[in-house]
């Protein structure tokens, strides 16, 4: 049990669909008489549990509205459970849309610094990493320039190499590697393989099974909210593949 | 992150960071012309006054107006990495704090070429700031968390502050507020912090320490209301942005 750095233990949840989405305290008022919002319930995740150790790779697949994302930005602690709960030890840095953070009137040091910050990295911290960033990266001295005058993938490559950096002990890999060249790609597996080397817990949804298999020790296979199969990539692979 | 609000707030303007100088200075004019030579409110060295009123006005108004929509503003960061929600009205209030730093050293300039004494009371200063500060912190916890699900708030906003100016001795000073009236208008915890400013810088003297405190305690009515109303609403913060 000691060697689980994560253990999702029975998570649900819950998303209102409301019919008309009242943004207007005047219609909360209204409501409020009417007694309440008219929504249906949709449980995005029923009762997920699994638990990953230390240094494993975890590939989540499923059709689009599965609950992959939403079950991302649980692990990730940017939305909360409504039932169950996630146990984690370590630093968790989420790999979800590149570049989320970056702000586009600043230049790309200037957004290096600003993000290590979210991710919670002293200016030391992000010292020391900063060759090897920009480095990654491969923007050269595009790196004093404003960000809005990036190239999406340039965009990408910067956020990338910033999330890679952080010294992270559970990484996120969301459907990410989409973006940049071929060749970009490439140095993204390269970095990911090398950091499951150094003992990095890391966890991959995607669309490219092919890379689950190559990636991942274990598969689970999302089916409306709910898991379908769990277990040896390349079997979970094959089951999932019946069903498109 | 402080640095970024600071960065990105002047990053198109010629004059940058002196726009922090230049605005109380213009409003200053503004109300001198105004309210001292139109309408003849009876203080001496009026333009020094008008200032020890703007300046921390000024940091109040911004402050709140600024951080409310905050929250709403940095929708792309919440919905994808998880850091500690307050950091982003806290950082906004930090950026206007250097920003009251620097019109300080102006208010302060002002006070040197009208020759007015600088008494020992100004030790107080720093009192008098962490009791404002801890009230607009409990006030913009309250109206971002707020905001983000009602951007209404930000609306309502610009008009209660608009209206709380008035009742703010900034442009008059305190004593012709009626006698009967006081208590109740010092009630508003920035009409006590004002009017300390004003008794430190201007007329040296010690602020009134049982306003200050009923002040102090309104202000921590306020962040303890503002960080319970933000703890409760920030989860599902990623959900309705």
């Amino acid at each position: 049990m000691t060697r689980n750095v994560m253990e999702v233990i029975g998570i649900w949840k819950m998303f209102r669909l409301y019919h008309e989405r009242s943004n207007m305290i005047k219609e909360a008022f209204i409501n409020l008489f009417r007694g309440g919002n008219k929504y249906d319930e949709f449980w995005a995740l029923k009762d997920i549990s699994f638990s990953v150790q230390r240094g494993e790779s975890i590939g989540i697949i499923g059709r689009n509205g599965s609950g992959k994302s939403t079950l991302f930005k649980l692990i990730s602690g940017v939305m909360s459970p409504a039932r169950g709960e996630i146990k984690a030890t370590g630093k968790i840095s989420p790999l979800i849309e590149l570049g989320a953070g970056l702000h586009p009137e600043l230049t790309g040091l200037e957004n290096i610094y600003l993000n290590g910050a979210i991710y919670g990295m002293d200016k030391g911290a992000v010292d020391e990493k900063l060759e090897e960033i920009i480095d990654f990266s491969g923007l050269g001295h595009f790196i004093h320039s404003p960000i809005r005058t990036y190239s999406s993938g340039m965009h990408a490559r910067l956020g990338f190499s910033l999330a890679i950096n952080v010294n992270a002990d559970i990484l996120l890999v969301d459907e990410v590697l989409a973006v940049g060249d071929a060749e970009f790609q490439e140095r993204c597996f390269g970095k990911i393989n090398q950091l499951k080397h150094n003992g990095i817990t890391i966890i991959y949804v995607s669309h490219n099974l092919k890379s689950v298999i190559n990636l991942c020790d274990v598969a689970i296979w999302l089916d409306n909210g709910e898991i379908k199969k769990e277990g040896n990539p390349q079997t979970v692979v094959k089951e999932y593949l019946k069903t498109v | 992150m402080v640095v970024r609000d600071l960065k990105v707030r002047y990053k198109r303007s010629i004059l940058g960071v002196f726009w922090a100088l230049l605005e109380p200075l213009l409003l200053m004019m503004l109300f001198t012309v105004v309210f001292s030579l139109l309408l003849r409110i009876q203080v001496e060295k009026y333009p020094v006054f008008v200032l020890c009123g703007i300046v921390p006005w000024t940091l109040f108004s911004t402050s709140l107006s600024y951080s409310t929509g905050s929250i709403a503003e940095n929708a792309s960061l919440i919905k994808k990495i998880y850091f500690p929600r307050e950091i982003i009205p806290l950082t906004v209030i930090i950026s206007r704090l250097i920003n009251f730093f620097l019109s300080l050293s102006l208010l302060f300039m002002f006070l040197i070429i009208f020759k007015i004494k600088f008494s020992f009371f100004l030790a107080y200063l720093p009192l008098i700031m962490a009791i404002q500060l801890i009230f607009i912190l409990g006030l913009s916890l309250f109206l971002s968390s707020l905001n983000t699900f009602y951007h209404d708030v930000g609306f309502i906003l610009q008009f209660i502050l608009a209206g709380w100016f008035y009742i703010t001795p900034i442009f008059y000073p305190i004593t012709m507020v009626p006698e009967r009236y006081l208590f109740l208008y010092l009630l508003n915890p920035m009409a006590t912090i004002v009017y300390s400013y004003q008794r430190v810088l201007f007329y040296g003297m010690p602020p009134d320490f049982s306003q200050l405190l009923i002040a102090f305690i309104m202000s921590i009515f306020c962040i303890l209301g503002g960080a319970y109303v933000f703890r409760r609403l920030q989860v599902r913060f990623a959900e309705v942005l």
